[in-house]
Order: structure tokens, then sequence, then C-alpha cells
């Protein structure tokens, strides 16, 4: 087999590789099936939620606490990003979702530097739990 | 050769839209993704109706000076006097889930005393009235640590601003705690310590005491 032969067939494999893991790409976000298309059930119960913020005299974020969220998200993993204009990441970080009575809560008090409150127009949220 | 750059390109394009996959954690039971917008505003408090203010003098312990066109603050040994200023934010019409970006008070300096002298703020933890006395005072609770300093500089009639974003941020979230500052000079007490504010009482807004409030939410 030729040189160009065998990067072709190596460069094949890894396409097929990345092209196995695109399908999985085609599954909507928060299902719990693995058919393609099919959007069965929201995660832990989450429909939204809702950041309040404090902040330091100079005006830094210096907390993002998040409440009210289902209790079966409990012990799964929220992750947090500061963003400003143009969605340009400003900071952000994760934390484990806990505190639960009727609902849960996470809070983080680190964004990887000092978040400016005024800068800060949108949270973005993610969840995650195995 | 073609067929390598061929190969690559598809190999990098199929990898951009799996790298989007692979953030989904994709054999996860749960996985969600969301985002809150924030709506950014400012708010003045002017209002005589929303801003008290006093001040308490030492030398005159059951006096009430809360009608006064004027706030003194001074450092002299017996003769301290403590300007008190609180606002209500009601009418900014904040949910208590907003928070400030930034919130400066505003003072004008009547007169200052013949070198700047530094202030102190304060924040009052309980309730007080405009009738209050220096004796009142003592027993009122204020935190334990300062909110800021500030200079008065030595020109008359200027206006002074002053960092309260902290304390304002907090009363967002908790409007009951409306308690306001405490502005004190705990610098030396010799020579000429007196430095005059206007007070809500003193005409004009522009001449009152001020909260500007920049606020998220």
């Amino acid at each position: 087999m030729s040189i160009l032969g065998k990067t072709l067939g190596s460069g094949l494999a890894v396409a097929a590789t990345f092209a196995a893991t695109a399908a999985a790409a085609t599954l909507a976000v928060g299902s719990t099936s693995l058919s393609a298309g099919s959007t069965s059930v929201p995660a832990c119960g989450i429909s939204s939620l809702t950041a309040t913020r404090t902040v330091d005299n100079s005006g830094n974020v210096t907390r993002v606490s998040v409440a009210g969220i289902p209790t079966a998200c409990s012990g799964e993993t929220l992750s947090v990003t500061l963003a400003g204009a143009a969605n340009a990441s400003l900071g952000g970080g994760s934390a484990t979702i806990g505190g639960c009575a009727a609902t849960c809560s996470a809070s983080l008090a680190s964004f990887g530097g000092t978040v400016s409150a005024a800068s800060v127009t949108k949270y973005s949220f993610g969840v995650t739990g195995a | 050769m073609k067929c390598l750059a061929i190969v690559v390109a598809a190999t990098l394009g199929l990898g951009s839209t799996a790298g989007f996959a692979a953030t989904l954690s994709v054999g996860s039971w749960h996985v969600w993704a969301g985002s809150q917008a924030l709506t950014k505003g400012t708010c003045t408090v002017t209002a005589a109706s929303s801003i008290v203010d006093t001040y308490v003098q030492e030398s005159s312990p059951g006096t009430s000076s809360g009608s006064a066109a004027t706030a003194l603050v001074r450092a002299t040994t017996g003769s301290r006097d403590w300007m008190l200023v609180r606002f209500d934010l009601s009418g900014c019409a904040l949910p208590t889930t907003a928070g400030a970006d930034s919130a400066t008070m505003k003072l004008v300096v009547k007169t200052t005393a013949t070198a700047a002298r530094t202030l102190t703020v304060t924040p009052v933890l309980s309730t007080w009235s405009g009738t209050l006395t220096w004796t009142q005072a003592q027993t009122l609770t204020y935190g334990s640590g300062a909110t800021t300093t500030f200079s008065t500089g030595t020109t008359n009639g200027a206006t002074l601003s002053v960092p309260v974003t902290i304390d304002v941020d907090a009363l967002i979230k908790n409007p009951s705690a409306s308690y306001g500052w405490l502005i004190t000079d705990g610098g030396s007490p010799a020579g000429s310590t007196t430095t005059t504010f206007n007070s809500v009482d003193a005409g004009p807004a522009a001449n009152r005491p001020q909260l500007v409030v920049n606020y998220e939410k």
C-alpha cells in the first residue's frame, strides 16, 4: 500500500470515528432516549433558572447563586458563564447542586478572574449529571 | 496530495460538528442548558420624601436636628457630630432578584474644614428616625466594618461621590433593611474639624443627598 493509501485509510478511520460521534449530535439536548429526534425527558425537571449575584463595593461580582433547582438535580453539576457584550465570556465556574429542601441551590464564588457586574448582560447555565 | 488534503478537510469538518456533541456529555442522564438575559437601568433617588437624614451632637445629647438644612460631621473631642442618611429605593421598583452594578451616594458640601478631612461611612443595621438624638444613636447597631471612606476636599459647594455599591446591592435584595449610613470623622480632633453638608431640607434637589443606582434585573 502506498503512503498515500495508508494516509487515506487512516483519515477515513478518523473521519468514521467523528462521524459516529456526529450522529450523537443529532440527539435532542435533554433526551434520555437514544432514538434520534426524540425529546422525552427534561433534564431533572428544570424548565428555567434564575441567578442572583452579590458584589463588592467596587462593583465586582463576588458570588452567583441559583435557587429553585428541582430536587431531582441534587448532586449534579451546575455550570454558570457570565457573559457580556456579543455573548463574550467574562468568566464562570461550576458548583455541585445541593442544599436541598423543597428545592435545591448552587453557589459560585470564583469565576476565573475579576468580573465587573456592570459588564455582565447574561448568565448561561448548564446542568450535567451522570 | 490532493486526496490527503480532502481527507484532512473532511476529518476536521466532521470533527468540528462532533466537538459540539462532546460538550453535551452524551451518556449523562441529565443534560440541560439555558440562559438568563439581564436588563440594565439607572435609578436616582432625589425625592425629599424618599430621603431621611439628620445629625446628632455629642455636646447636645438630647437634641434632635432632623429638620435642619445642614448636617454636620465633626471630630472634636467631646463635641463630635455624626451624620446619618438613608434612602428609600421602593420608587425604583426593583425585584429582590435584582442587584446593584454600582451605587453612589452624592453629598453636597456646604463648608469644609480648613484642611480636607477623611470621613468614614458605616452601614446602620437598626432603625432610626429623623428625630434621632446623640443618646439614641449610641443604642443603634452599626456594621462591624466601614463601607468606605472619602475625602471632603476643601471646596465649598462641591458634590462628593461616595461608593456604596455593596450596601445598596444588599438593600435591593432585602428592602426592609433600609437603615442607611452613619458618617463620622475619626481623624485628629484638633483644630478645625467640622464638615457641613446640605441636608434633605436644604431646598432644590441638586442640593440634597442623592443616591444613584445602576442596576441589573
